[in-house]
């Protein structure tokens, strides 16, 4: 096994596509015609930045892989640089998906070919080395750097991951290095897998240039290439279990866009690999009463809110052209907060500008003169769940952002400030309610700090989730173990960022993607 | 008991005047094809018009921006529960002023000014749930609004997959 292994593992994504393109021979929609039955010895569900990579590497190491998304693939020139359309073609619950609790905090989750790496801003942190010290600590997980360095490694290499290079950072980024060296604030181009980036910004509506290494163009298209079958819109939602093994995936062809159910499908597999993503996932386990003794399902979902505020300056710096996030700082990582640039469509991040009527038009017409930055927190005080909903596959959500952390945000939001004058800013638009929706100074700009600030008074949003099928060494503390397998179930494996024992510190992507990588090797060795 | 025939009147009265408070005197569709009702386009058309006037910094009202369009085909692809939600969204700002005013009528039936102070009232709302409401309703008009050439135009916003490379062709 290892030496087939070695002669068909690929390092580097395919950066040419015969024929049609990257998705020629994905199943979609207008195919099935049919209930199916499907035999495989792997299925993978989901292929998103974990699934995608279970899928390449089991493929490549031989194995009969059926990958399973239930979105539809999109093309580059299908992406639709509108706002709504964009959210709509490809988000779950068009865009609306938000948490409950104490507030309302929208999050983006993909329902397309690639998932998340979709219309993510493609950047590549790993999880430090102390993180893994305490997932350790926490869970008894038995992963270190030294482990992990070889998963992330092998991720980065095949996704062409590098920093932002200065020719595409455009001024909203430069801004932002300038504040922070003013400031002695340390900062570094963010690491993305991009190649070929132009700076067009655009990471948020689907990149039209092929640029950024999404699992659709890269992991998939590999995957295929060593003989994976794909099929889109077909949504997994029953696990079939008998004497501790799965022996059937069922779930409904759905219409992309409507999500229409029509034909129902069933796999008989070997083994199963559930990398819907942390919100998705629980709600298969949950609805096919799988590992129901297990307390930790769904029960612990956890999030890095971020809140952002918009420096204005004197002169226009077009915003939107540059690279999406290509600029943050790592100095304050270890007290659970990373700023960053932040880039998405104009009118979603008007969502901060002050005003109503022609107020807020003048601000719209200033936009050109806007930069936003954030921060984004690890909040490890603030948990929630996931629970299946009747009737229904989408998640219930519930996260309660505690104090604690709404008071680091809102440090993190007194040093933004800071970086925004610093760089130059004339005023800064926070956002926040209860406070001076333009604040012109940066002693005006002291109340961001001597607030009381409720987490309900901000705009907060948090697309990184995490957390809700936790890995551990015991089922006690934890669905899955620390080679993704279920302690209650011997051929059931998880491989999306559910597993994570706690924040990453830094965007989960990486993370999970390097996790998975060594997930898929176990599975492998296991013949 | 014979009820007094001037109270029946008088009930009668408040009943239709209640009635055509709450649902009568409508404008016909502005968007003949359209998914929302006209009641639910007219309450789209006050609001667009109300946080997009004409003659402001941007030349063009939401209406003009062609925003009841935009807003009626945004719910239409919604999945079944959130169109629901939106189309309560419209509701709650419609019939709000009953509850938090200037006056017991319907937002659609008051004059820009009073519009623009109810906007307002939900926007800076010690209510948390006014205003998401209102910051939900902004943000769905503001798409609309800001994709439409005119509005990008004065924004000076300009969508290029290739920024840098041609700057550095007109340089």
């Amino acid at each position: 096994m290892t030496t087939r292994m070695s002669v068909l593992r690929t390092d580097r994504a395919p950066e040419h596509f015969s024929g049609a393109g990257p998705h020629a021979v994905v199943h979609v929609f207008a195919e099935y015609d049919r209930d199916q039955t499907i035999d495989c010895d792997v299925v993978v569900v989901g292929s998103g930045p974990g699934g995608a990579v279970v899928a390449k590497e089991l493929a490549e190491a031989g194995r009969d892989v059926v990958l399973l998304e239930e979105g539809p693939p999109f093309g580059a020139k299908q992406f639709d640089l509108e706002a709504g359309a964009a959210m709509q073609n490809v988000l779950r619950e068009g865009g609306t998906r938000a948490t409950r609790g104490n507030m309302f905090i929208p999050t983006m989750q993909a329902n397309a070919l690639g998932g998340g790496s979709l219309i993510n801003s493609a950047i590549c942190a790993r999880a430090p080395d102390w993180i893994w010290e305490k997932w350790n600590r926490e869970t008894g997980v038995e992963l270190d750097a030294a482990t992990m360095a070889p998963h992330f490694e092998r991720v980065e290499k095949f996704l062409f991951v590098e920093p932002t290079p200065r020719e595409v950072q455009g001024p909203r980024n430069m801004k932002f290095k300038e504040g922070c060296d003013a400031l002695g604030i340390s900062s570094e181009p963010t690491w993305r897998n991009v190649k070929g980036c132009r700076g067009s910004g655009e990471c948020f509506t689907g990149c039209r240039n092929g640029a950024k290494k999404s699992t659709d163009i890269s992991y998939v298209p590999a995957a295929i290439r060593a003989g994976a079958r794909v099929y889109t819109s077909m949504r997994a939602e029953h696990v079939v279990t008998r004497s501790g093994r799965v022996v059937e995936l069922t779930g409904h062809v759905v219409e992309p866009m409507t999500g229409r159910e029509s034909h129902g499908f069933r796999i008989r597999p070997n083994t199963v690999v559930l990398a819907a993503g942390c919100m998705q996932t629980p709600v298969i386990l949950q609805k096919s009463a799988a590992l129901t003794s297990c307390e930790w399902v769904g029960k612990r979902l956890l999030m890095h809110p971020g809140l952002a505020v918009m420096a204005v300056y004197p002169d226009p710096i077009d915003p939107w052209e540059g690279a999406t996030q290509g600029y943050h700082s790592l100095h304050y990582l270890r007290e659970g907060m990373k700023l960053e640039v932040l880039w998405s469509p104009p009118a979603v991040l008007a969502a901060r500008l002050p005003g109503l009527g022609r107020a807020y038009q003048e601000h719209l017409r200033t936009y050109d003169r806007m930069a936003p930055f954030d921060v984004i927190v690890a909040a490890d005080h603030s948990h929630g769940t996931v629970s299946a909903k009747r009737g229904g596959w989408d998640p219930d959500l519930r996260f309660h952002f505690h104090d604690d952390d709404v008071r680091l945000i809102q440090r993190g939001l007194g040093i933004l400030s800071d970086i925004c004058w610093a760089s130059g800013a004339t005023s800064i638009l926070p956002g926040i309610h209860g406070i001076p929706e333009v604040l012109g100074s940066k002693l005006e700009s002291e109340v961001l700090r001597t607030m009381k600030l409720k987490g309900s008074d901000t705009i907060t949003a948090a697309n990184h989730a995490f957390g809700s099928t936790r890995m551990a060494q015991s089922r006690e503390k934890g669905v899955v173990r620390d080679d993704g397998r279920a302690h209650d179930l011997e051929n059931l494996y998880i491989a999306d960022t559910g597993i994570f024992a706690s924040s990453p510190a830094v965007h989960p992507r990486l993370t999970v993607m390097a996790l998975a990588d060594r997930i898929a090797q176990k599975i492998a060795t296991l013949g | 008991m014979q009820r007094p025939p001037l109270l029946l009147a008088g009930l009668a009265a408040s009943g239709a005047a209640l009635a055509k408070g709450l649902f009568l005197g409508y404008p016909k569709k502005a968007y003949a094809s359209g998914f929302l009702t006209a009641k639910e386009q007219a309450i789209v058309a006050a609001c667009a018009d109300t946080l997009f006037p004409a003659g402001g910094p941007i030349p063009i009202s939401g209406t003009q921006a062609g925003l009841v369009e935009y807003f009626d085909r945004y719910v239409a692809r919604l999945p079944e529960q959130q169109g629901v939600l939106i189309r309560l969204l419209l509701w709650f700002v419609e019939h709000g002023p009953w509850v938090f005013g200037p006056r017991p009528v319907r937002f659609t039936s008051l004059p820009e000014r009073e519009r623009l102070r109810v906007l307002e009232g939900m926007r800076t709302s010690p209510i948390y749930f006014r205003r998401i409401a209102f910051l939900s309703m902004r943000t769905m008009l503001t798409m609309g609004y800001l994709a439409h050439p005119t509005v990008a135009r004065a924004m000076r916003v300009r969508a290029h997959n290739d920024p840098f490379a041609e700057r550095g062709a007109a340089s």
